[in-house]
């Protein structure tokens, strides 16, 4: 995946091909993980069969209750566990306070 | 503009320097004596469950008629999980250790906010105080399990002994740990953010940091929710509403009056918080190994960064574990596939995390020392109870297993043991640095291998006792047949859990033996790199005795060739060592940590909000509510006083004090006013025979309007304090800064829940 003449290139060239390649190592290694993911089957549940067993038996109108729930919770965890990582990230080079 | 400068000495009086003390070092010590005490009350809970299944019918001097009786046995059960898990591995691992460690590992005075670091233990001896009053109370401790799931936790007295005033004791100590635990969590993740010391870049933090932020960042979004469940529920038994409690209850020839509520609405909030309680406990104990891996390894953590990326991984996807648990049929299928792939590759990094500690260890000059032997354990130990995890992650499997003593044993390995087995390495290895002497090594090794060999006999029979259908919770299995055949492995389990703790003693006889009278230790007794060691055992009351480190390196920089020693502390720069004269709390921690806290608020009301969609999905009497129109006025006056905020604001950034206290006076009445409008809202819907306890919609608009109001008090008191004293370590632009993100989080929180509340009067 590298170019001719690699070698004879500088170093900061040479560091962004070895980007590159990664970048596209890692698309590749997505593709083939969604691949695989495409034909696995459906699991369900895993650690709590009661939970599993209560929602599957709460028909419909419960169930969809159940996933509204779901998401509302989900998604608010997801932003602030993703926001307080981007805060950090941000303050990643701390400046002396003194 | 200046803030106040970090401690100098440690404070006058006893009471101020180790009973309310505001030192990091001093909390995490009350922290670690308080999971002492809580883990030696376990223990004996455990022994005494031990004992009564293998001579169920024996007399106990001690418990009421002589002979336990199963409602004894069940609140035991009960009692063992909520003190093991609340006070001992959620609280150890990262309110004790965390708490004397982070501040010093990242070169800071102190934490951000050390009065709320003290509030926050005392309130946690409080929620300890009043779970263990539950024993004491007519009827006893509850039987509902730590797990608490209603109905049997929701009806009160008439399910059973314990179900009373002890599960009411129950609940508020869980709402008080998990309040204790918010404001822990927001001073971790606030003390890492803007606390690290010049040069501490994210890589080059120690792994213990990186992983106590994580549970820090976990902690903040589970227990709010957990609080909010916990509320509910409180609420169901105190005020008669529906929230968990379904129709047509018939206990005991009593019919119920509860009607409609859920059940499944418990679990879906409790397991929000379960799951990556799982984390919780054992994330602190992964960092503390791969710091003691390295250290006695003298290697650099293999895969350093990878380390830290799987401990953010397994935070996340913690959470993704718990949405798939309850995500059943019906669903859109793809997004069940994305959640099953999701659930699964939380193996992903946890396989990282072991193979880069064996990878640590390999070609390593190890030095089998007490601390390193405690963090192989907890490896061994990881390893085992996940495996036999990847059996339970089979549906078919898990159905058949999950109320067996198989799940018992996995758990206690994987979560309980190995946890334990990182708080214990945690302790041989920072002793010295806590008090200023060694403790034994021989005993040290001795504790190991008793305690080692004794938890692997206790817990691995009952995998087969499980596989064999031994099923948990039954307080005498002497009574089926089947069974009874099982009784000698649960005598040999019996007689290993005595020895073992037996073995405790040891550790015991060891730590306090030490602290008096243990060899005085060095500055850095291990060689390691890590800042808590370039400073004396014990730490002086700033930590660094007013000369603090910069930092230039990674943090295992072990073995590096060509270097005199065998390792570099961080704070070696390439030209001698770096340290600057005092350091202080930035201004922006605080604004920060407001930030955090506005998010664990929005996550408690997202929790009850969550509530309200499946409670009403459920439900078959849910009737509208009529919002009032006063609501309407009481909004638009909300929205008003977040413009006058800004106003004021501007005219501060302006440097237009006159304006400055008019508009910011003029927030605080309309916050009055908004309040006054609420009033009225409750007074006319009261009127109109809509009580707490009538219907689902009334029952949430209370909670809803109650909780937030509440909130909102709590900013009118800030916007008052400002006006008349500003504290005294914010600046007055901080404190503005502070005030004013609150009150426009309440505000965008009140539009959300009113919001809410109109679309669910039109349906």
């Amino acid at each position: 995946m590298r170019p001719a003449g690699y070698q004879r290139l500088p170093h900061a060239a040479r560091l962004a091909v070895e980007r590159r390649v990664v970048v596209r190592c890692l698309f590749l290694l997505a593709g083939i993980l969604a691949l695989v993911a495409l034909t696995a089957p459906h699991a369900a549940a895993q650690g709590c069969a009661m939970c599993y067993q209560n929602a599957a038996a709460s028909g419909e109108q419960g169930r969809a209750a159940l996933r509204h729930g779901i998401l509302i919770l989900l998604l608010p965890a997801l932003s602030l566990f993703f926001g307080i990582f981007a805060l950090i990230y941000r303050r990643n080079n701390p400046v002396d306070c003194s | 503009m200046s803030a106040a400068p970090a401690s100098a000495g440690p404070p006058p009086g006893f009471l101020r320097r180790y009973v309310f003390s505001t030192d990091h070092k001093v909390v995490g010590l009350q922290y670690f004596f308080l999971s002492l005490a809580a883990v030696t009350f376990g223990i004996i809970l455990s022994l005494l469950m031990r004992f009564h299944l293998v001579w169920p019918n024996a007399r106990l001097p001690f418990v009421g008629g002589g002979i336990m009786t199963p409602e004894q046995y069940l609140a035991l059960v009960t009692m063992h999980g909520t003190i093991m898990v609340f006070f001992v591995l959620s609280t150890a691992p990262q309110s004790a250790f965390g708490n004397y460690f982070l501040p010093i590992q990242i070169g800071a005075p102190d934490m951000a906010f050390p009065t709320l670091n003290m509030l926050s233990f005392w309130l946690t001896v409080a929620a300890f105080l009043c779970a263990i009053a539950a024993f004491l109370v007519p009827g006893g401790a509850p039987i509902s399990g730590w797990t608490a799931y209603p109905p049997l936790s929701g009806l009160g007295e008439v399910t059973g002994p314990g179900e009373g005033l002890g599960q009411t004791l129950w609940i508020v100590s869980v709402l008080i740990f998990c309040f204790a635990s918010l404001l822990g969590s927001l001073n971790f993740i606030a003390t890492t953010i803007d606390m690290r010391a010049p040069g501490l870049t994210l890589m080059r933090m120690p792994l213990t940091v990186w992983a106590w932020f994580v549970t820090a960042i976990l902690t903040l979004l589970a227990f709010s929710v957990l609080l909010a469940g916990g509320l509910l529920l409180l609420l169901d038994r105190s005020a008669g509403t529906s929230f968990f409690l379904p129709a047509g209850l018939v206990v005991n020839g009593e019919v119920q009056s509860h009607n409609g509520g859920s059940p499944l609405l418990w679990q879906h909030l409790f397991w929000f918080f379960g799951h990556p309680e799982v984390y919780i406990a054992i994330l602190p104990g992964m960092g503390v190994v791969s710091h003691i891996l390295a250290n006695f390894s003298r290697k650099p953590v293999f895969g350093y960064r990878a380390m830290a990326l799987a401990l953010c991984a397994i935070g996340f996807l913690g959470f993704l574990v718990w949405g798939h648990h309850m995500f059943v049929s019906g669903m859109n299928p793809y997004s069940g596939l994305a959640f099953s792939v999701l659930t699964m590759s939380i193996g992903v990094p946890s396989a990282i995390k072991t193979f880069n500690w064996l990878g640590t260890l390999w070609g390593g000059r190890i030095q089998l020392r007490s601390p390193m032997l405690f963090a192989i354990g907890f490896v061994s130990f990881f390893v085992t109870g996940g495996l036999s995890g990847i059996f339970l992650a089979q549906p078919a499997l898990d159905t058949t297993l999950h109320a067996t003593y198989y799940v018992v044993g996995h758990f206690h390995i994987v979560m309980g043991v190995a946890a334990i087995f990182g708080i214990f390495a945690a302790t041989y290895y920072w002793f010295p640095k806590m008090f200023g002497r060694a403790m034994d090594e021989s005993l040290g090794k001795l504790h190991f291998w008793l305690t080692f060999v004794g938890v692997y006999c206790i817990f691995m029979p009952m995998h087969f006792v499980g596989i064999e259908g031994g099923i948990r919770r039954y307080a005498d299995s002497t009574g089926a047949h089947y069974l009874a055949a099982l009784q000698p492995l649960h005598s040999f389990m019996t007689i290993a859990a005595f020895l073992t703790a037996a073995a405790q003693l040891i550790f015991f006889y060891n730590f306090f033996h030490s602290l008096k009278r243990g060899e005085p230790a060095a500055a850095n007794p291990w060689n390691a790199t890590t800042l808590e060691w370039i400073t004396s055992s014990p730490p002086p009351p700033d930590n660094f005795g007013g000369s603090f480190p910069s930092v230039y390196r990674g943090p295992y920089e072990y073995s590096v060739p060509g270097e005199r020693e065998d390792f570099l502390p961080q704070d070696v720069a390439p030209a001698g060592r770096g340290t600057t004269g005092s350091r202080e709390i930035p201004q922006r921690a605080y604004v920060t940590g407001m930030a955090i806290l506005l998010g664990g608020i929005w996550m408690f009301f997202m929790a009850l909000v969550s509530a309200y969609f499946v409670r009403k999905g459920f439900s078959s009497d849910w009737r509208p509510l009529e919002v009032p129109r006063v609501l309407w006025v009481g909004t638009f006056i909300l929205l008003a006083s977040s413009a006058t905020l800004a106003l004021s604001r501007h005219d501060f950034l302006a440097r237009r004090d006159d304006g400055f206290r008019h508009w910011w006076g003029v927030t605080g009445v309309l916050g009055i006013f908004f309040l006054a409008a609420e009033a009225i809202a409750w007074r006319q819907l009261a009127a109109a025979d809509a009580s707490l306890s009538g219907n689902p919609s009334a029952s949430f608009f209370y909670v809803f309007a109650a909780a937030h109001a509440l909130h909102l008090l709590g900013g009118i008191a800030a916007v008052l304090l400002i006006a008349i004293r500003p504290p005294k370590r914010l600046t007055r632009r901080t404190a503005t800064d502070v005030v004013s993100l609150y009150w426009h989080g309440m505000n965008a929180l009140w539009v959300l829940l009113f919001v809410l509340l109109l679309a669910g009067a039109r349906s």
